[in-house]
């Protein structure tokens, strides 16, 4: 059985990786666009258009062709040179449950976003918790520093009790342009990471959370363990206990939802058993 | 004191614990970490029906531990020795002058007895006091009275080596030169004591500390002694009085004062009674003495099958009421009292010097705690428990299949 509180990107996770880039370049018209397989970002050069979503950067809005379609499209660019990208990978303990883990889809996530944003042409750099503590990060600029790419992420360990604000806080995510936060984020509210949605900085949320979270069974007895604090909870967990439970989950996940659609922004949530392709592709959409 | 026939059994006692441990152990609550402890909290908080407390033990689980322990039980055999847990102390008192001497304002035997306290936490004891072929005995919270007080004549040191035994606690000034193997020892200590050795007649001799000091007196002081007034004018009265005579005594009324006392002992009816000697025959009436006395005693005279006349430290008691005049020879029959009031008189008044010079060190020595070898016959518990055992089986049974104990038994 894996470790969960490491993540492995193995050849097989690298097939499936560029199988998804190909995919999603037939789906959005390379022909079209260009080079980009996620595409769809600001950068120098005009690539072509595609339909408005809510949230979008209104600087990339078309008002000469929404005044005569009366359609909203926003500008597509072939490049976005000179553009950072920010990952930001959480490694608290409680990254380290779940059956995959969740630090695996997590890290999975933030490489396909990576790969996305080298497609669109930007750099982009991931960030999290060194074992030191303190906040580290490799950059991918070039398919070649996939490398290094690996070798950072197969170094993190899903152990530490650092909180996630720190990276939020970290210089490298304030200079990009767009930022993913990828993890449970379960020390966060919406608001510390909407604070990075300013200037035009586009802000989106991943939260992964293990399939017992989400969905756990009835059981006679229940210890549950906080890892990162080291609490407990003894308890019975009937259906109606499972009942209340979902519904207080969702009621605080809809509360980032709703809180990251009015700023315009995406917040996923997902379970690690999720495939890392579908939850790219929702990020990214 | 609860004891057990079979001990070994005891260790089957481990079967129902093992039981109660893997229960315990199978319904223990699975450890789950989660990052959403948070959210379970709230929902703990918000119903109290929504997550119950675990419930890690039933009914049946309870019963049946209880019938397995009831059975390893039945089978050691408890045996409850109701005595033995109140097992009393034997206390032994050393009653030789010594203990009698001054110790921190009080006697030697008062402070030994402050002392027994830390050795047998108080309570009813036996106390025993021994001289020579005299024993003493009494169940009581405290040594009687009439053995704190000095006792009449010479006693002797107790033969220890008599006491050795668990729970016996030896009470003396000076650790005994027997050392216990089993008795517990208490001695209040003692330092060389200067003081009075011997009232004799004409002199005093006393011990300063360094050698002995004989002041003579300007009179002489005769000693005394005492008769009952029944028996004076019996062949026995005038006997004692030309013996007091010779021995230059002087009569008194009080008996406690004297050197001898001539004391009628005897209770119940009187009987009718015939005391043949050697020389001589009495008749008579008697009653029966005293059962006890403060101090050794020994018989001086038995009449077919009855103790007329006893002896002891400084006192002589008598049964005998009407006494005839003896037949045969009379002057044997003088001097066969003679002899017996010379045996019983008291030595002078004082302290030997060897007791004065007594010394040694304060000790408590613990030795082995009463035993229950003394205990009445034990009850037997066993047949109870068995059945115990048994129908908290068939209530374990019916705990478990009962309709009403559903729920119970999915734990």
């Amino acid at each position: 059985m894996s470790d969960p509180t490491r993540a492995v990107l193995e050849e097989r996770f690298l097939a499936r990786l560029q199988r998804l880039a190909v995919r999603v370049a037939a789906a959005r018209g390379r022909d079209e666009t260009g080079q980009g397989a996620f595409a769809g970002e600001r950068g120098d050069e005009f690539a072509g258009h595609r339909p408005y979503r809510a949230g979008e950067d209104l600087r990339d809005f078309d008002w000469e062709l929404y005044g005569r379609l009366e359609r909203g499209f926003v500008r597509v660019r072939r490049r976005t040179a000179g553009e950072r990208w920010a990952v930001l990978l959480d490694t608290s303990a409680s990254m380290g449950l779940g059956a995959p883990g969740k630090l695996q889809l997590a890290a999975e996530v933030a490489t396909a976003l990576a790969f996305a944003g080298l497609d669109a042409g930007a750099t982009v750099a991931l960030l999290s918790h060194g074992e030191s503590g303190g906040v580290e990060a490799v950059r991918l600029r070039k398919p070649r520093d996939l490398g290094a790419w690996l070798e950072f992420v197969h170094a993190r360990r899903a152990r530490l009790t650092r909180p996630t604000r720190e990276l939020l806080a970290d210089r490298r995510a304030n200079a990009a342009s767009r930022v993913f936060v990828v993890g449970d984020l379960l020390d966060l509210a919406p608001a510390d990471v909407l604070a990075l949605a300013r200037r035009g900085r586009r802000v989106a949320a991943v939260r992964v959370l293990a399939p017992h979270e989400v969905a756990p069974a009835a059981e006679e007895g229940v210890e549950w363990l906080d890892p990162e604090r080291g609490e407990r909870l003894d308890m019975r967990v009937g259906d109606e206990a499972l009942g209340a439970y979902e519904r207080a989950l969702e009621a605080r996940l809809e509360a980032w939802r709703i809180a990251f659609a009015r700023h315009g922004q995406r917040c996923v949530a997902v379970r690690s058993d999720a495939d890392f392709e579908d939850v790219a592709r929702r990020v990214l959409a | 004191m609860i004891s057990f026939e079979r001990p070994w059994a005891l260790a089957l006692l481990a079967v129902p614990v093992l039981v109660a441990w893997l229960a315990a152990r199978a319904a223990r609550a699975r450890e789950t970490p989660t990052g959403t402890l948070e959210v379970w909290r709230e929902v703990e908080a918000s119903s109290s029906r929504a997550a119950e407390r675990r419930r890690t033990w039933s009914w049946p689980l309870a019963l049946l531990v209880s019938s397995l322990a009831a059975a390893a039980l039945a089978l050691a055999g408890p045996r409850d020795h109701r005595e033995g847990s109140a097992a009393p102390w034997c206390i032994v008192v050393d009653r030789s002058p010594s203990m009698y001497l001054p110790r921190e304002g009080s006697t030697r035997l008062d402070a030994a007895l402050r002392a027994v306290r830390e050795i047998t936490g108080g309570g009813e004891a036996t106390w025993c006091v021994e001289s020579d072929e005299f024993i003493g005995f009494a169940r009581a919270a405290h040594l009687p009275d009439e053995w704190r007080e000095p006792p009449r004549g010479a006693w002797r040191e107790p033969r220890w080596e008599l006491f050795d035994a668990p729970g016996t606690l030896w009470v003396t000034d000076v650790a005994p030169g027997v050392a216990p193997r089993a008795a517990s020892v208490v001695a209040s200590g003692a330092e060389p004591q200067p003081g009075l050795v011997a009232e004799l007649e004409d002199e005093l001799v006393e011990w300063n500390g360094a050698a002995l000091v004989r002041t003579p007196r300007a009179e002489p002081k005769r000693r005394t002694f005492f008769i009952a007034p029944n028996l004076r004018g019996t062949p026995i009265g005038r006997a004692a009085l030309a013996w007091s005579r010779a021995r230059r005594f002087d009569a008194t009324d009080e008996p406690a004062d004297a050197a001898l006392a001539i004391l009628d002992g005897g209770i119940g009816e009187a009987r009718p009674v015939e005391c043949s000697h050697e020389a001589w025959t009495l008749r008579g009436t008697a009653r029966e003495l005293w059962l006890e006395t403060p101090e050794p005693a020994s018989t001086l005279l038995e009449c077919g099958g009855v103790v007329v006349a006893r002896t002891r430290a400084g006192a002589i008691d008598l049964a005998l009421s009407e006494i005839a005049e003896p037949q045969g020879d009379s002057t044997a029959f003088a001097l066969f009292w003679a002899e017996a009031f010379d045996e019983s008189t008291l030595g002078p008044r004082g302290v030997s010097l060897e007791e004065r010079q007594r010394s040694g060190a304060p000790l408590v020595q613990r030795g082995l705690e009463p035993s229950s070898s003394l205990a009445a016959p034990p009850a037997h518990f066993d047949a109870w428990l068995a059945l115990a055992a048994a129908a908290l089986a068939l209530a374990a049974l019916a705990a478990r299949y009962a309709p009403f104990s559903s729920a119970d038994s999915s734990t």
